[in-house]
C-alpha cells in the first residue's frame, strides 16, 4: 500500500494524543450544538417568569437566566452561530487569502510587489473599526441575515492568509518541479493549481485552523459589544458579566458560555498545532 | 533557408542575458554563440556561477523573467525561439525540447504519483490518457531500467535518488524530444549511481538519435559522454573543441587549469591536483578592460591587459579566446 506525503501527515496527527482530544472535543461540540436542542427540543427563547435566575438543576441542567429561559438551550443555540462564524468568516478569508496571495507569489516582480503593497495598507487600517463600520452598514438592511458578519470578519482575515501563502508559492515557485512543469509545457494556471497550491495545502490548513478561535473571539467581541446578529457565545457571556454583583451573584449564567467558548478554542489551538506538527516536512519519518 | 543552416537542430547566434536588479547590472552570459546538430552530445563545461545554467534555461525561456533580459538569437530548426509567444513555447517543451536537472530530489512533485507525473506530459502533448497513456509510460520505464507496474502507483519520496533520476529522464523523454538538456544530472548522485546513469543517457541518446545538450562542471563526465566540449567562463565562451583534442591538447589557460584540478586515475599514484586559486570575477554589464581570466591565469602576460581577446578559430572547428600562442601551451604541464 502505498501511502501519499498527505495520508502520512493524518497518520502523524493521529499519534498526537493532544491533538486527538483536540479533534474529539470539537466533533463533540459540534454534534451537540447542532443535534442536541434538536433531539431535546430545547427552546432558547421561551420563558418562565416564575422560575428567573434558577440553579442549575434537574429540569434545568444548566440553571435559567432573568428572563427564565433554559440556559442549556442558549448555550448549545448561541454554540451554533460562534461554530458558523467561525467556520465561514474563516472560509472567506481562506478563498480570498489563497487567491490573492498565490498569484502574487506565483508571478512575481512588479505583480507581487503592488499586490503586497495594498496588503500592507490594509494591514494599517484599524481593522475592528472596520469591522464595526461593516456591521453598522448592514445593520440597517439585513437585521438577523449573518452574511455581513461573515464577510467583515472574512475581509479582515484574509490579509495574513495572502502573505503566508505568497511567501510559501514564491519558494516553491523557482523549485525544480514547477521549473520541470512549466518546461514540460504547462500552462499557468495548470501549474498554480496542480503543483503549486497541493503543497501549500498543509500550510492553509494550519493557518485556517488557528484561525477559526480567532473569528470565533472577534465575533464574541462584537457580540459582547452589542453589535452581533444572532444569539452566540459572547453575547451570552456579556449577559453573564451583567448579572454579576457582590450581593446576589448568579455564576452559572456567566460560566456555561464561558466554559464552552474556552473548550472550543483551547481543542481549536490543539487541533492547529497538532495539524502543523503532523504536517511540517522537517518532521517526516 | 541555406543547407547549411538547416543542418544544425539548435542555433543560438549572440546570447547575452542581463539582470538588472536597483543597485546593479550583471551579464550572467556575454555574446555566446554556438550550435548542437542532430544526433550530437555538446558539453557545457565551467565552473559555478560562469553561466552554463542561464544559457540552458534561456532556450526554453525558463530564466528570471522579472529582471532577466535576453538578447541574441536561439533557432529550433528553422523555429525562433527567443521572443516566440507563450504557447508556441508551451508546444515546444517537454514535446520538441525537454530538460533533466541536477537534484532529482527536487525535480518530481512530492504529492503525486509516479504516473500522474508523467502523465502529464502525455495529456499536454499527445492527448494521452487512460490505457494507451498508461502503456506508453510503462515502456518508457522498462527503457530507463525501472520495470514493474508497481512503481507507477509509488510518491517520489518512496524512490531512491537514482531512480528518481530514472524517472526524471522518463518524463523527459516521453515525447521523443530531438533535444534533451541535461543540466548537472549527475552531480546530486553517489558515484557508482552516476555512471549508471550516465551510461542509460548515452544508450538513449544512440537509440534515438537526439541531441543533448549536457551541461556540467565535471570533466571526467564529459569524456564519458560528450561528443564536443564548450567551455565557458565568466559567462563567456573561452575554447570549444572536439573532446577529445579538448582533453588531449587543451588550447585555453582555463580548460588547461580545470583539467589540472580534476583526479585522474591514468596517471601512476593518481598524479597530484591542482586547484585554481581565487573566484570567478564579479559579473556587470560594462565591457572588459582585459581578459577575464587574467587574475588567476598562470600563463597571464602583458598583452592579456588590452582588452578582451576575440574567441578565434584555433584550426577546424577549435575555438579559443587566448593571445597566448599554440605553441606555448602544454609546455608547463607538470
Amino acid at each position: 500500500m502505498t501511502k501519499s506525503p498527505f495520508q502520512l501527515a493524518m497518520q502523524r496527527l493521529l499519534n498526537n494524543r493532544v491533538a486527538v482530544v483536540g479533534a474529539v472535543l470539537l466533533t463533540l461540540m459540534v454534534l451537540g450544538c447542532v443535534l442536541l436542542p434538536i433531539v431535546l427540543k430545547l427552546d432558547p427563547s421561551s420563558t418562565h417568569p416564575a422560575l428567573r435566575n434558577q440553579a442549575p438543576s434537574a429540569r434545568f441542567l444548566f440553571g435559567t437566566d432573568g428572563l427564565g429561559r433554559d440556559l442549556l438551550a442558549r448555550v448549545l443555540v448561541g454554540g451554533r452561530t460562534s461554530l458558523l462564524v467561525g467556520l465561514a468568516a474563516t472560509a472567506v478569508s481562506v478563498v480570498v487569502g489563497v487567491a490573492y496571495g498565490a498569484i502574487a507569489g506565483f508571478y512575481g516582480g512588479k505583480v507581487d510587489e503592488a499586490m503586497m503593497r495594498l496588503v500592507d495598507f490594509m494591514y494599517g487600517l484599524p481593522y475592528m473599526f472596520l469591522v464595526i463600520l461593516i456591521m453598522l452598514m448592514f445593520a440597517e438592511t439585513a437585521r438577523g441575515d449573518m452574511l455581513p458578519v461573515f464577510l467583515a470578519l472574512g475581509l479582515v482575515q484574509w490579509l495574513t492568509m495572502a502573505r503566508i501563502v505568497r511567501g510559501q508559492v514564491l519558494a516553491l515557485r523557482r523549485q525544480e518541479f514547477v521549473l520541470a512543469a512549466e518546461l514540460l509545457g504547462a500552462s499557468d494556471a495548470r501549474i498554480l493549481i496542480r503543483h503549486v497550491l497541493p503543497n501549500v495545502f498543509g500550510v492553509i490548513m494550519v493557518y485556517a485552523t488557528l484561525m477559526v478561535p480567532s473569528v470565533i473571539i472577534l465575533e464574541s467581541f462584537l457580540s459582547f459589544l452589542g453589535l452581533g446578529v444572532a444569539l452566540s457565545w459572547g453575547q451570552l457571556v456579556s449577559e453573564g458579566i451583567a448579572v454579576i454583583n457582590p450581593i446576589r451573584s448568579y455564576w452559572w449564567i456567566l460560566l456555561w458560555p464561558s466554559l464552552f467558548l474556552a473548550l472550543t478554542l483551547i481543542s481549536l489551538n490543539f487541533l492547529g498545532d497538532g495539524l502543523r506538527d503532523a504536517l511540517d516536512p522537517k518532521g517526516r519519518t | 533557408m541555406t543547407q547549411n543552416a538547416s543542418q544544425e537542430l539548435l542555433r543560438i547566434r549572440d546570447l547575452s542575458v542581463t539582470f538588472t536588479t536597483r543597485e546593479r547590472s550583471v551579464r550572467a552570459v556575454d555574446q555566446v554563440s554556438f550550435d548542437v546538430r542532430p544526433g550530437e552530445v555538446v558539453g557545457l563545461v565551467g565552473e559555478s556561477g560562469c553561466g552554463k545554467s542561464v544559457t540552458s534555461l534561456s532556450i526554453l525561456g525558463l530564466h528570471e523573467k522579472a529582471t532577466g533580459r535576453v538578447a541574441g538569437s536561439i533557432r529550433l530548426g528553422e523555429r525562433e525561439l527567443l521572443g516566440a509567444s507563450a504557447p508556441e513555447l508551451r508546444a515546444v517543451r517537454g514535446n520538441r525540447v525537454s530538460m533533466i536537472f541536477q537534484d532529482p530530489l527536487t525535480s518530481l512533485n512530492p504529492y503525486l504519483r509516479v504516473e500522474e507525473q508523467l502523465g502529464e506530459v502525455l495529456e499536454l502533448h499527445l492527448n494521452l490518457r487512460g490505457a494507451a497513456a498508461r502503456a506508453r509510460m510503462l515502456e518508457m520505464l522498462s527503457q530507463v531500467g525501472i520495470p514493474g507496474e508497481e512503481r507507477l502507483r509509488a510518491y517520489p519520496h518512496q524512490l531512491s535518488g537514482g531512480m528518481r533520476q530514472r524517472i526524471c529522464i522518463a518524463m523527459a523523454l516521453l515525447c521523443n524530444p530531438e533535444l534533451l538538456i541535461a543540466d548537472e544530472p549527475t552531480t546530486m548522485l553517489d558515484v557508482t549511481i552516476q555512471a549508471q546513469i550516465l551510461e542509460l543517457l548515452r544508450s538513449l541518446q544512440k537509440l534515438r538519435r537526439m541531441s543533448i545538450l549536457f551541461i556540467t562542471h565535471d570533466l571526467g563526465v564529459v569524456s564519458e559522454i560528450c561528443d564536443r566540449v564548450i567551455v565557458m567562463y565568466a559567462g563567456r565562451i573561452v575554447e570549444q573543441a572536439r573532446t577529445a583534442d579538448l582533453l588531449h591538447a587543451p588550447l585555453h589557460p582555463y580548460t588547461e587549469a580545470l583539467l589540472r584540478s580534476t583526479p585522474r586515475v591514468d596517471v601512476p599514484g593518481g598524479g597530484s591536483l591542482h586547484p585554481i586559486g581565487g573566484l570567478p570575477p564579479r559579473l556587470s554589464a560594462a565591457k572588459l578592460k582585459e581578459c577575464a581570466f587574467v587574475p588567476r591565469c598562470p600563463r597571464a602576460r602583458e598583452g592579456c591587459r588590452n582588452g578582451e581577446p576575440e574567441l578565434v578559430s584555433a584550426g577546424g572547428e577549435r575555438l579559443r579566446r587566448c593571445i597566448v600562442p599554440v605553441s606555448e601551451m602544454g609546455s608547463a604541464r607538470s
